[in-house]
Formats: structure tokens, sequence, C-alpha cells
């Protein structure tokens, strides 16, 4: 019974040593499992494929490197969506960090390259950069959008019609079907400020940590989908490719990874609390 | 875009496990590295705030405001203004006088105020909608609505039991929460009582979602050391 | 005495813009008219009000709002009305106006702090080099650090060169990988606190814990793969999705609800200058 009671004070070592090698094995031995479609992630996709034609998507890419575990993959399948049906949108970040739009190229350049070359920037896509000013870019961005931006992350002139077509038709929030912030933690404030004023349908891309306070925006209907972590990338990209082989996007590849994970964290809970339990009826 | 140069693969991967290296033992290469990375990303941001935000929202109107003031005050020369929010944007930085950091209260006043003065609107609009979606039915039809003067879809005893759980646990994590009185009256303590068990259940999906972001952060760093740096599956 | 009050004033009037733009309609209400829209000419636009019709004369002044679907107005001109629309119009308050002007102020100023962080990183650091403290040479690093950071973000945006060169390996080479690592951290500093401190020592910590392992079973393929054979209130991705949907949702409301009242009553105590401590009662 001893060696029961001592199972509480395993050297955390160890337990590193556990998630490296529980994560890695997925990554060398390349699995891929089928993933349960939840209801919020079904919500966006279909949301996006309904979207009517002339109207563009804004995606307010505000994650950088801390979250991009999360948030690449939550980009990237929705990019690859918007790219398939040609369904224009234009990148900005908004307050939270002024490296979100890079990280949004990085993406969708490897998409273009690999799957869609015949898209184009200016036509298919239009990255407006980094802007501060929270709320208050929000409620410029919707009454015109040439207030908050002059430029779009390359230089060229908003009003610029040979570099950026796309722009000469987005003036206001009257041009924009859905906003997709995606984010470790999208700011609310598109919520009272943009859907609450002009009804503009928005969806989050979030760090599973803040989805759970993100769910009763969706109950209420001021969220018309969001994606959560890692499992709504590789759920969304379920829907994209319904053959298992098709996946690779980043949620696809971290999924499993991230399932031996959550395994080693709850054997090393379950360990701690039979060493607990054992420790103390020893003394007891 | 260009190949990746095999250099630059090692550079990131020899950072990545510098900083790996603290969980062995905390070490001198590991924090020499967090400096590194704070100066870059510090002196990074330095600059894209000020292409990003400053450059074009405040210094163009301005000098372009200059150049019509000087131009015969020429339409725009109302931009000249924007000067004043500089001198004033300067404040900030009495913040490290001891004799003038009441100076730098006037700006932080004045964000503290707009925001403030914004969160009645934030606070309404964000909640009221919840507040209405919180009237539920408690005998419900399969589709929501209530049994009186709802549709024509059959009663449903699942989407009733979800409802009464949801009202009542709104209601009692609100009790739970309500400090403001002392919980001696019975009803009122088993209530908040109640409150504090439910909560247990939404903690519990805390922590299972924080589980889930801690690791999706590892596991991208563990892709790119398994498959771009050594090449492994 | 004189600051503090001065000081007050500003943050009333600060506030008193976006207070003042929520509560007050943004046209004079005994003098707004709302109705149908009949006709619209340059002079005037014919409104069927309660059966009848009525004239209202186009003026500078004029504010009209058009209802929407989602029943959130919008502002439009005159020429954009069409027979049919529900609007409704009458001199402006000015208020709604000005919001981007006041927005851009505010964006602005707050802008302006941006160079504090370096100046106090810059301070911090330059002390530990001239007062020789432990691992001052760490401080050196820093401030070369910040020079190739700046020289880096020089060539953002830029379209080739050694700029361009320079923000690509600092930004996706140093920046980017270090920064997900040290947050990559956590993975395992949670993974040692869950071991050692998630203890089943009463009723409320088994009804966490099971709801913990609920929903970490059931978003990753693993809890589908375990539990696809049983009825679908029973698989555990299901079962996850209720937990996360119904109760807690429900509980986080109960949350929000609460800290919506005590936001509003603190927003109240800032815009007010009623607000004590530390910060608030120092000696200016």
């Amino acid at each position: 019974m001893e060696w029961l009671a001592r199972l509480q004070s395993i050297d955390r070592r160890w337990i590193y040593a556990a998630i490296w090698v529980a994560c890695a094995l997925p990554f060398v031995v390349n699995i891929k499992l089928p993933v349960y479609v939840s209801p919020e992630t079904r919500r966006l996709y279909e949301f996006i494929e309904k979207c009517p034609p002339g109207k563009v998507v804004l995606v307010d890419s505000a994650w950088d490197a801390g979250s991009q575990g999360e948030n690449w993959g939550q980009v990237e399948v929705v990019f690859e969506h918007l790219l398939r049906k040609r369904i224009p949108f234009i990148i900005t970040s908004v307050e939270v960090t002024p490296l979100g739009p890079q990280f949004a190229d990085q993406v969708i350049e490897r998409l273009v390259r690999e799957k869609f070359p015949d898209r184009k920037y200016g036509v298919d896509w239009v990255n407006l950069g980094y802007t501060k000013g929270g709320w208050q870019a929000m409620q410029q961005i919707a009454k015109d959008i040439r207030q908050q931006y002059k430029k779009d992350s390359r230089g060229y002139s908003l009003d610029d019609a040979e570099h950026l077509p796309l722009m000469q038709r987005v003036r206001n929030i009257e041009d924009i079907y859905l906003i997709y912030s995606v984010t470790y933690s999208p700011l609310e404030d598109w919520i009272p400020f943009i859907h609450g004023v002009y009804g503009t349908p928005i969806a989050f891309g979030c760090a599973g940590i803040q989805s759970t306070t993100y769910y009763r925006y969706l109950l209420s209907g001021q969220l018309v989908g969001m994606l959560v972590g890692v499992r709504g990338a590789a759920e969304y990209d379920a829907l994209l490719h319904p053959n298992l082989r098709d996946r690779n996007s980043m949620g696809t590849k971290l999924i499993v990874p991230q399932a031996f994970g959550h395994l080693v964290i709850i054997v090393a809970v379950i360990l701690g609390n039979i060493g607990y339990f054992a420790a103390r009826r020893r003394r007891g | 875009m260009e190949e990746i140069a095999p250099w630059q693969i090692w550079l990131a991967a020899i950072v990545t496990l510098g900083i790996y290296s603290y969980l062995i033992s905390d070490n001198k290469l590991y924090r020499l590295l967090l400096k590194v990375m704070i100066g870059l990303g510090v002196g990074y941001n330095f600059i894209i705030m000020w292409k990003q935000v400053l450059q074009p929202l405040w210094w163009q109107p301005m000098t372009r405001g200059f150049a019509a003031v000087f131009n015969g005050f020429a339409p725009g020369s109302a931009g000249a203004l924007w000067v004043l929010v500089g001198l004033l944007g300067t404040l900030w930085y009495f913040q490290f006088s001891r004799k003038y950091l009441w100076l730098s209260r006037i700006v932080i006043g004045m964000t503290l105020g707009a925001g403030a003065g914004v969160v009645f609107k934030q606070q309404l609009l964000m909640n009221m909608p919840q507040i209405a979606d919180s009237f539920r039915p408690l005998i419900a039809r399969a589709d929501g609505t209530p049994l009186v003067g709802g549709s024509t879809a059959p009663l449903s005893l699942w989407m009733s039991l979800n409802n009464i759980i949801f009202v009542g646990t709104i209601v009692c994590v609100m009790v739970y929460f309500f400090f403001s009185f002392e919980h001696k009256w019975a009803p009122v303590r088993h209530t908040a009582g109640l409150g504090r068990w439910l909560l247990m259940v939404s903690f519990g999906a805390f922590f299972g979602n924080t589980v889930m972001t801690r690791m999706a952060v590892f596991l991208e760093r563990l892709q790119f050391l398994l498959r771009d740096w050594l090449h492994l599956g | 005495m004189t600051k503090r009050r001065f000081i007050a004033l500003v943050t009333f009037l600060a506030g008193l813009y976006y207070f003042l733009e929520f509560v007050v309609p943004p046209t004079i209400p005994w003098r707004t008219v709302r109705g149908e829209v009949v006709s619209v000419s340059p002079q005037s636009i014919t409104l069927l009000v309660n059966g009848q019709q009525q004239q209202i004369p186009v003026e500078p002044t004029l504010k009209v709002y058009r209802e929407r679907p989602t029943g959130a107005p919008e502002s439009v001109e005159p020429a954009q009305l069409r027979p049919g629309d529900r609007v409704s119009a009458g001199p402006t308050t000015y208020l709604s106006d000005w919001l981007t002007p006041v927005n851009n102020f505010f964006i602005v100023l707050g802008s302006m702090a941006w160079g504090m962080g370096l100046i106090s990183l810059a301070m911090v650091h330059s002390g530990n080099i001239r007062r020789r403290r432990p691992e001052w040479y760490g401080s050196v690093v820093f401030f070369l650090a910040v020079g190739g950071g700046i020289v880096a973000g020089l060539g953002y945006g830029a379209e080739g060169g050694w700029l361009k060169e320079a923000n690509d390996v600092v930004f996706n080479y140093l920046l980017r990988p270090m920064s997900s690592t040290v947050f990559s951290l956590l993975a395992f500093h949670m993974a040692t606190a869950s071991y050692r401190a998630f203890r089943v020592k009463s009723g409320e910590a088994a009804l966490m814990m099971t709801s913990a392992f609920v929903v970490m079973l059931g978003q990753i393929p693993i809890g589908l793969w375990l539990t696809h054979g049983l009825p679908s209130f029973l698989q555990l991705p299901v079962m996850a999705q209720w937990v996360l949907y119904i109760a807690n949702s429900a509980a986080v409301r109960g949350m929000w609800f609460g800290m919506m009242v005590g936001a509003i009553a603190v927003g109240l105590r800032f815009w007010l200058s009623l607000e004590r401590g530390a910060f608030f009662d120092r000696e200016l």
C-alpha cells in the first residue's frame, strides 16, 4: 500500500516526459480519427454556405504566436471555405495584436499556393492590417471603412481600383455578410456595437478556455456560430472534407495528439487521487 | 513564398529548445532568451503601432493640415488641429515624473471617462438579449415554444427538463452571488447552496477547456520540432 | 484640490458624450415623424402616418433612419429611400454625427501611450547595467534585441530587400517560436498543478471532476470512439455538448448578470470620480 501512497508524489519531470511521449506518438505514427461535429461548428459552416453573391466576409484575425495552436487552424479552414466558394473577404486585426494580419497572410499564402493558385490578392481577399480603437474602431468600420483604414497592409490606397478592386464595392457594414473574429479571446464588443446596432451576424473562433463564456451568446442568437479550439478547426475540416484522408488542416493534425495529451492529464489526476486516498487510509 | 533555408529552421528549433530547457530547471539560457523575446517584441510592436495606427490616423492628417495652412488656409486646414491631440498625448509620459504626475492623470481620466461612458451602452446591448433569452417556458414544446400560446409542435419532456435546469441554474447562481444580505433564511440558504453545486459543473467545464487550450499551444510547437526540424512522421 | 476637481471634470466630460449618444435619440423626439415612405423628391419626403400623408421638407439638419429586417435602424440619405420603407425622420441632435471624430480622437489619444512600455523597460534595464546587477549582460542583450525588433519592424509591408528579409527572420524564426514556446510551458505547469492539487475531497469536487472528464473526453475523438455504440444521450460528445450548452451557459449567465450590474456600478463610480483606492486617493 505504501507504493500506492507514493503515487501522489511523482517527480514532475516524469509527467513532463509522459506528455512529450504521448503527444509525439501520433505525429510519428500519423493517426487520424473521425470527429463529432458540434452544433456551433455546423451552424457557422451552413451560414457561410448560404452567403449571397456580392457580399463580403470580414475576418478579424487578431491572434498571434501565443494562440496559433488553436487559431491557425480556425482561420485556415474558414479561409479555405471562402476561397473555395469564391466569397471575397477582408482581413484585419482590431485592437488585440498588431501581428495578427501577418499570421493571416501566412495562412492564406500557403492555401493559395497549395490549393487555389488562381485566387488573387485584391480581388478575392484584402488585408487591411492592424487598427487600434476597440469598440470605437468597430463603429468607424461599420459607418465608413475608409474612416478607419486609409491603406491596406501593402500600402495600397483603399481607393486604388487597380490593386484593390474588391475594396471599390465595400463601403460600410451594409456590404458585410458576416464578421468572423478569431483570436484567443474575441472582443465581445462586436456583439453590442455591431450585432446589437446593425444586426450583422458575428461568429467567433476562440481558445477553448474562453469558449465557455461565449456559449451563452450562441443560445441567444447573438453569435451565429463558433469554432472552439483545435476541435472546432478539426470539425470544420470534417465538413469541408467528408473523406478522412483528404483532411490536412492544422486542426486535424493536432486533434489526435490533443486527445493523447488529455489522457495523460486524466491519468495523472487519477493517480494523484489514488495516492491521496491511499495515504489517507494509511494515516487514518 | 521562398524555400525555407535550413539555418532558419535550426534557429527556430534552438530558441524553442532553449526555452523548453526550463522544464529541466531554471537556467541562464532560458532567462537570456526571455530577454531577447521581450526586446524583439517591444521593438517590433513599437514600429507596427506607428505604421498602422499613429501614422495614418494622426501624423498624415496633421501634416496634410499644416500643408493646407501654409497654402493659404486651403481646404483641409482643420487637420492641423491634430497637433493639439499630439500635445495632449504627451501628458501620458508625465507618469515618469514625481512632480508633474498629476498631468498624466488628465489623459488617464479622459480615457477612463470615455470607457465609463460607453459601459452603459456596451453592457445593456450585450446583456439585454441574454436576459430576454433566459425567460424560457418551463413546459415547452419540441421547437422551444411554450405550451400555451406556442406552436402546434408536440410537448417535449426533454426540452422542458432542459429549460427547468437552465432557468433554475441561473436563479440559483444569482442567489449564490448575492452578497448584499446574509443567507439566513432557509430557502435562500439552500438555493445558494444548490447554486454552488451547479457552479461546480461549470468550473469542471472551464477546467476541461483550459486543458484543451494549454495543450494546443504545446502541440503546435511539438509539430514544428518533429515535422519541420527533425522530419519525422 | 483644484487639480483633483479639474481631473474629475475632464473625466466626466469625456464620458458624457458617449453616455448622451446612447440615451439621447438621434433625432429630436417631439419633432420626429414615423411612417411608411410614399414618395421621395429632392425637396421633400412624403410619409404615410396613421393613414394620412405627411410631407417632410428635406433640410440640412434632417436625419432619416430606416428600419431594417432585424429592427435596428440605419441612417440613410433621403435619396436612398424607396416606397414602402418604414422610416423615422426628424431634426438631428448632432450627437451621432460627431461619433467618428470623437472616436478618432480617443483612438489617437490612447495610442499616444505606445512609448510607455518601451521607456519603462529601458529604465529598468539601464538601471541593471549601471549598477552591474546580477546578469546585467541580459539587459545589454535586451537593448540589442529592441534595436533588432525596430529594424525588423521597418521591413513590415515591404515588397523586398534586406529589410523584408530581416522582418521575415525576426518574425517567423525568432519572435513567433519564442512567444508560442513560452506560452506552451503553461501546458506542463497545468499538468503538474492538476496532478498535485485536484483532489476529490468533497462531493462538489467529485462533481467538478466528473464534469471536467466528460468535457475533456467529449471534445476529443477518443470520446466518440469509446461511446459510439451507446444511445445518443449517453455518448460522451453529446454529454459534453449538454454540459457546455445547458449547465455551463446557465451558470455563466448567472455570473454575468451580476457582473453587468457591477460593471455599470463601477463605470458610474469612475465616470463621477467617486472611486477610492491607492491610485485615486494619491496626493497630486
